[in-house]
């Protein structure tokens, strides 16, 4: 063993440096994530070139679909002239208030079906007849009744969220696993303190994802809110991108909601892999 | 603690489990209750602990009669059951109560005896099913119940990690004198730790015998006495005969 150990190294020490170069030039080189990273971003920057040249060119009229260039300076015009921040700042107004109606309502509801037989008789069905109707049905309604403002707006997006967020929680707290359960009773926890310890926590996956895709309903809410009467926002700038044949804001919007919903949604994530860091699927 | 069962039947909506079975756990005594599956164990142990309290019979725990859970039972189940996010330190101290350092040092003193001191900050998921046994064990032992209650706790692992435990389980019974309660579908299990050994038959379960080991644990896995027991468990069980129908 000892020998053949020796040798081993005394062959290393001659003849791997083949091996040994490629080895250390791929620890010089850049970090595995970066390198995935830059795999990700071939096919968009090929696209986005393809697009810019496409226009340029004259292939494609400008009118129509205006370069990435041209998108990118609507939206810099905008920042200068500070009307950017306004839009972005009502938007996310919006849709942070309705997401955190639609969030306490769904998880004050559902908690209480979830724990309560006599709750989940008595509301269960009425909340599922109501989800059976597609939400936007309800905007004539919401501006008749709180009017083109704000009220009406934050409601619906609520309405939204509230859905998988309440189907989640009481799903959560209902495939609570009994037999932890059982533990606590068996340590002679009260009935609030099973809640608190073992429920709570062992609901909170399902609480989390239910966020997650309530987050993205609301952002599909907010689009529709505004475009339905709104003079400031980003969904508004949709509707004034079509009034003003101006593809280039209609754009625009749609990367300023591609960003900021995919910005809320990462906050969610880490948040989420934060918290449920003791689950066996979620990387640590 | 002592432990009376007495004339305990349990129905379920109209199948019965067990039929009138009584038996008695003397103080620090391990008893075994031994049987094939479906004969209604764990049902009377569930009963024992407090966890079902919809049986028939009385149940006395120091000759006092009781229905519901104790602070004096420790219920150790076939899963380790640990909460999956709380660490191993904070899974042990599940059921304490009291000053946080108090709780730290009793778990940690625990996971010393366990042998899981160094992975006191881990989580269940970065546990073997032994240490999340094991685990499980120091969580019933510190409270310092003066009664354990093991539904099958070895059932669910391998033939080596099950032979440790067994020990462990004799050297923490030497230390603290518990009494213990103990279903098990292993003949070998239960004449390697029980001072008594309750054999359940048939569905519903029934009372067939009440055995008594008199041999000093800890005991040879090839002590002749041990087999003719053995040979006599499996005869009253009927499974010798079965096997040779078969």
């Amino acid at each position: 063993m000892a020998v053949t150990q020796g040798q081993h190294v005394e062959k290393k020490s001659v003849f791997s440096s083949e091996r040994e170069q490629n080895q250390s030039e791929a620890r010089r080189g850049m970090p595995s994530f970066l390198k995935t990273a830059g795999l990700a971003l071939i096919v968009p920057l090929l696209i986005l070139a393809l697009w810019e040249g496409a226009t340029r060119f004259g292939l494609v009229a400008g009118n129509q679909l205006p370069a990435p260039s041209a998108v990118v300076g609507t939206i810099w015009g905008m920042a200068q002239d500070g009307s950017l921040w306004t839009h972005m700042g009502i938007t996310m107004y919006r849709i942070l208030w309705g997401f955190f109606w639609g969030t306490a309502a769904a998880a004050a509801l559902g908690a209480l079906v979830a724990v309560s037989k006599k709750a989940e008789v008595l509301f269960d069905p009425t909340v599922q007849a109501i989800r059976a109707i597609p939400s936007l049905a309800w905007v004539p309604l919401f501006i008749l009744w709180f009017g083109i403002g704000e009220p009406s707006k934050v409601t619906l997006i609520a309405l939204g969220v509230f859905f998988p967020v309440y189907l989640n929680v009481v799903g959560g707290i209902q495939s609570v696993d009994r037999k932890l359960v059982e533990v606590g009773r068996a340590y002679g926890l009260s009935q609030l303190q099973i809640i608190r310890r073992i429920i709570l926590p062992a609901s909170m996956p399902s609480f989390l994802t239910g966020l997650r895709s309530g987050l993205g309903l609301g952002w599909m809410f907010v689009v529709a809110a505004e475009l339905l009467g709104a003079s400031e926002g980003l969904g508004y700038l949709l509707v004034l991108g079509q009034n003003t044949s101006a593809p280039a804001v209609i754009l625009a919007s749609i990367v300023l909601f591609a960003f900021l919903g995919k910005t809320t949604d990462y906050v969610l994530k880490k948040i989420q892999t934060r918290v449920l860091h003791w689950q066996d699927n979620v990387k640590t | 603690m002592s432990i009376q069962v007495e004339a305990v039947s349990r129905r379920f909506e109209g199948t019965t489990a067990v039929e009138n079975v009584s038996f008695y756990v003397e103080e620090g005594e391990i008893v075994g209750l031994l049987g094939t599956s479906g004969c209604g164990k764990s049902t009377l142990l569930r009963a024992v602990a407090g966890l079902d309290t919809g049986y028939e019979g009385t149940i006395r725990l120091h000759g006092q009669e009781k229905r519901g859970t104790s602070k004096e039972l420790g219920i150790i189940f076939q899963e380790p059951r640990l909460m999956p996010w709380l660490t191993v330190l904070d899974n042990v101290t599940f059921g304490l109560d009291g000053p946080k350092e108090e709780q730290k040092k009793k778990a940690l003193d625990l996971l010393e005896v366990v042998g899981l001191k160094d992975f006191a900050d881990h989580y269940p998921k970065q546990l073997s099913g032994g240490m999340a046994q094991r685990t499980a064990i120091a969580r019933a032992l510190v409270t310092q119940p003066s009664t354990l209650l093991l539904d099958e706790p070895f059932s669910a692992l391998d033939a080596f990690t099950k032979l440790q435990l067994q020990d462990m389980v004799l050297d923490l019974w030497n230390q603290y004198l518990p009494t213990m309660v103990m279903v098990t579908h292993d003949i070998d299990e239960a004449l390697a730790l029980c001072d008594r050994i309750i054999i359940l038959k048939g569905q519903p379960g029934v009372l067939h015998d009440n055995l008594k080991l008199t041999q000093p644990k800890p005991r040879r896995k090839s002590d002749p006495e041990l087999a003719r027991v053995k040979e006599y468990i499996l005869e009253s069980l009927d499974i010798t005969k079965a096997e040779k129908e078969a």
